[in-house]
């Protein structure tokens, strides 16, 4: 017998004993592309109820300027706003802290962002805030160093319920791999 | 020194991660899922869950240790939950009480297993192994349809083999 044959033999006899053979569908058979979208946005619904540890350590090309903040839902709300998130400092940024607040309107949500300690970006770069749902990326718009700036976002943080803020170049249409506040 | 190790990542919480590890693992618990729940909606929400459950517990992963079997111990054990929570819908009852649950997980397990193994292949040899075993095509028709010589598609299947003879050898140890 080949050596390719004994393989082949040993291969089957292996596979049999697990009531198995190679062309068992259960081997083949893949999930629907759609599942994953769906994996990554119940994750993403279950990081904006997680405690301030958990949260992720994004890798910057200015890691000494990176603040990952964790939103954590308020049991309050400031005078006049919908809605409030605190958000939580990291060991990039220890002393730097912020709040978003947000105004239901209709077609969309005003937003305040509050933060103090919050450095200037690097040259070429902004702070981002984005809004994240089913795996989904909406941009709430970029600022610099304020330490309260206004801005707005076209949909409802029911839909999208992951905020966080990353710092990227200029002009990026889709978040980067850092994060420096997430809620 | 850090891990940047997407298992190091998915530890941290990192959202980008959990997508990572779902592209790496997923068709292996889908499989396994398929092979226990025999229902493909089912399946796919055993695989939801057990991701869901894995990143709530995620800080207990051991990243220094290979992280599929401990998504697989999770997704037993959702797709037990499911199976029971399903019972009276199920079309095959499952008697407990004489191991013929154990049989199941056993065989889910064994098809988890087989489908890492066959990630571990090369793309080619994966794409001739598939053709002739799971379409059901001849060696010359492999051959038509992946556009290589005959020679080349019988030379990946026995490469592919002798790669998942090797890859499975820890099958023998607890076959029955």
């Amino acid at each position: 017998m080949t050596d390719a044959a004994n393989d082949d033999r040993e291969l089957t006899e292996l596979l049999g004993a697990h009531g198995l053979d190679l062309t068992d569908p259960d081997l083949w058979v893949q999930p629907p592309p759609e599942l994953a979208d769906r994996v990554v946005g119940a994750v993403a619904a279950a990081a904006s109820d997680s405690s301030p540890r958990r949260w992720y350590l994004g890798v910057a090309a200015a890691a000494a300027l990176i603040m990952l903040i964790v939103g954590v839902w308020a049991a309050f709300r400031s005078p006049g706003a919908d809605w409030e998130i605190a958000l939580q400092p990291t060991e990039y940024a220890p002393g730097a802290t912020a709040t978003v607040q947000g105004w239901n309107r209709t077609g969309g949500t005003r937003l305040v962002l509050a933060a103090d300690g919050l450095p200037e970006p690097p040259a070429g770069f902004a702070y981002h805030l984005w809004f994240t749902g089913d795996g989904e990326h909406v941009s709430a718009g970029t600022f610099g160093a304020a330490d309260e700036v206004e801005l707005s976002i076209g949909v409802s943080r029911r839909d999208y319920p992951l905020v966080w803020v990353t710092v990227e170049p200029l002009g990026a249409p889709m978040p980067g791999e850092t994060v420096l506040i997430s809620g | 020194m850090t891990d940047d190790s997407v298992e190091a990542r998915f530890a941290l919480g990192d959202p980008h991660a959990v997508r990572e590890l779902y592209e790496r693992h997923s068709s292996a618990l889908y499989g396994a899922a398929m092979r226990f729940l025999g229902d493909r909606t089912l399946a796919q929400d055993a695989v939801q869950q057990a991701f869901l459950k894995a990143w709530r517990a995620a800080d207990q992963v051991d990243t220094s240790r290979d992280i599929a079997p401990w998504l697989f111990t999770i997704l037993r054990n959702v797709a037990i939950d499911i199976y029971r929570g399903e019972r009276r819908h199920s079309s095959v009852e499952l008697d407990e009480s004489n191991g013929e649950l154990d049989v199941r997980l056993e065989r889910m397990w064994a098809v988890h297993e087989v489908r890492l193994a066959l990630a571990n292949l090369s793309v080619d040899e994966q794409r001739a192994l598939a053709a002739v075993y799971f379409e059901g095509l001849t060696h010359e028709q492999a051959a038509e349809r992946l556009d290589v010589p005959l020679g080349t598609v019988k030379s990946r299947i026995t490469r592919a083999v002798r790669n998942l003879r090797r890859l499975l050898s820890h099958l023998q140890e607890v076959s029955r």
